[in-house]
């Protein structure tokens, strides 16, 4: 192994185009313009990211491969098209993500295990086939770069499907029902920018106890620190 | 008299921002030093405040301690977990401690109670914020890594050093220039990832078992931080040579934390270095 150059967290944006997302679709790309904007006045964390956008409707496009933002002077334009096909998306990612992850090893970096942010407003015109898809993307035997998806579901997406697509409940969030979506979109855009700059350490290990008990022995060194 | 007090840079140039005031109470400063010399051994030690943290209003989560006890040295280093908020008090806490611990330490040492008391300290100090204890509170606000070293006398100019760690921080034996790690990575090598937590206090293994490693003299005990240990990697680039040349003998505490505030790429984390270097009778 070479000395590493540093560490980097993988970000994919993965969002619907399908027609039923025409009201908002100038709110999201707006959402994406204000985090870029926030990267660049965050330059440290911003080194530590590397971003991709992808939409897709019937089939999938990759707006931009994952890149460091500080070298994009603007952000290409999410748009509308036919259809709501998870499977493709998913697809793309089981191909990508790992081939992005060795190309960031090729160049030095520790990689932190990749994050989606999927963003849909419908339910999946392809049921049956976007669910092994999805169980191969986040399997870590089949798929060791298996990322982390944080779901976010306005409209008419249905929270049980969202749920599905999230790899932990509380990365799961609906719109509540009545609540505007361009709001809901504004709010998934603040968490994003906000889970991108503080990629920071989660606290974990599965090995150890938590100590629960005053041992014996325990003596308060300190009052005050 | 002139000296060029740029940091010494390390790879590629990053981002150069202001200091911003840590919001925290107590008081915690950017930069600590200390260093001593006892009959048998020389120590000193610098804990910098990372540009990451400089950049952002967040305090020097990074902290170190140093004691001696019958010609032996404690020295223990600890790192704040980053999203827990008051982890610089933990680590504070944990380095506190041990050495309050090894101080009142039989010749044998429970390792595992050593670890299980660091822990129960922030079990207790959040306890009395919170009025009962909670140790998954305790978690979430204050956890840290530590790495521990007992390092006693074992004839003219050797010791042994026994060594324990929770988490990510790091030692090494530095023997002509080489770096070599004395604790081995939990993670695998051939892991694709980083791992995706890191462990810490008041998380305790279930089995722990010191490293034992002996020094002679020329070599120099290592504790670090992963702020230094992951830019330092196998000890072979920029870094790893700063550091070898600079610790071949004791240098002046300015010196250690000057050479610690390294700048470049996107190392931005807080960092900490501890050097024990066992020190022959006939030198002064």
């Amino acid at each position: 192994m070479a000395e590493t150059t540093g560490r980097v967290l993988p970000v994919y944006l993965v969002a619907d185009e399908s027609v039923s997302m025409t009201p908002v679709v100038d709110e999201l790309n707006a959402g994406l313009q204000s985090l870029h904007d926030a990267l660049l006045r965050e330059p440290l964390a911003a080194a530590k990211v590397r971003f991709s956008i992808i939409g897709f409707s019937e089939d999938v496009i990759v707006h931009s491969a994952l890149s460091d933002l500080r070298n994009e002077s603007a952000l290409p334009q999410l748009s509308v098209r036919a259809g709501t096909a998870y499977g493709v998306a998913f697809s793309l990612l089981v191909d990508r993500i790992p081939a992005d992850v060795r190309a960031l090893k090729r160049e030095g970096f520790a990689v932190h295990r990749p994050a989606v942010f999927f963003l849909s407003d419908g339910q999946p015109t392809d049921p049956g086939e976007w669910e092994p898809v999805y169980a191969e993307l986040t399997d870590r035997e089949r798929t060791p770069t298996a990322p982390n998806i944080i779901a976010c579901g306005i409209g008419e997406a249905r929270a049980e499907t969202i749920l599905h697509v999230a790899t932990r409940p509380e990365f799961a969030f609906v719109a509540t029902p009545g609540v505007e979506v361009g709001f809901a979109i504004a709010e998934f855009c603040t968490a994003l920018t906000r889970s991108v700059i503080r990629s920071g350490q989660a606290v974990g290990g599965d090995t150890a106890e938590l100590v629960v008990e005053r041992p014996d022995s325990f003596r308060m060194a300190v009052d005050v620190v | 008299m002139s000296f060029d007090w740029a940091p010494p840079l390390i790879g590629a140039t990053g981002p150069e921002l202001p200091a911003r005031a840590p919001q925290t109470q107590p008081y915690r400063p950017d930069t600590v030093l200390d260093g001593w010399a006892t009959d048998g051994f020389a120590v000193r030690a610098a804990s910098v405040r990372g540009p990451g943290h400089r950049a952002s209003d967040v305090p020097r989560q990074d902290d170190f301690a140093l004691a001696t006890a019958d010609g032996s040295v404690i020295a223990v280093v600890a790192d704040g977990v980053s999203n827990a908020p008051l982890s610089h008090l933990g680590a504070t806490m944990v380095c506190r401690t041990v050495v309050d611990y090894l101080l009142r330490a039989d010749d044998t040492v429970d390792w595992h109670d050593l670890l299980r008391c660091a822990g129960w300290a922030l079990v207790e100090y959040a306890g009395r914020q919170l009025g009962e204890p909670d140790p998954q509170r305790a978690e979430a606000l204050l956890a840290s890594t530590v790495v521990v070293a007992l390092v006693r006398p074992d004839g003219p100019g050797r010791a042994v050093a026994h060594l324990v760690r929770v988490g990510d921080s790091a030692a090494w034996r530095l023997r002509d220039g080489t770096w070599e790690p004395l604790l081995t990575d939990p993670a695998d090598p051939q892991d694709e990832l980083l791992p995706d937590g890191v462990a810490a206090l008041p998380r305790v293994p279930t089995e722990v078992d010191p490293v034992a490693v002996t020094l002679v003299a020329g070599d120099v005990l290592v504790l670090a931080t992963d702020g230094f240990a992951e830019p330092l990697g196998h000890g072979t680039g920029d870094l790893g040579r700063l550091f070898g040349d600079g610790l071949t003998t004791p240098p002046a505490m300015t010196r250690l934390a000057w050479m610690l505030d390294f700048a470049g790429g996107a190392w931005d984390d807080d960092r900490t270095v501890l050097a024990v270097w066992p020190v022959p009778p006939e030198l002064p």
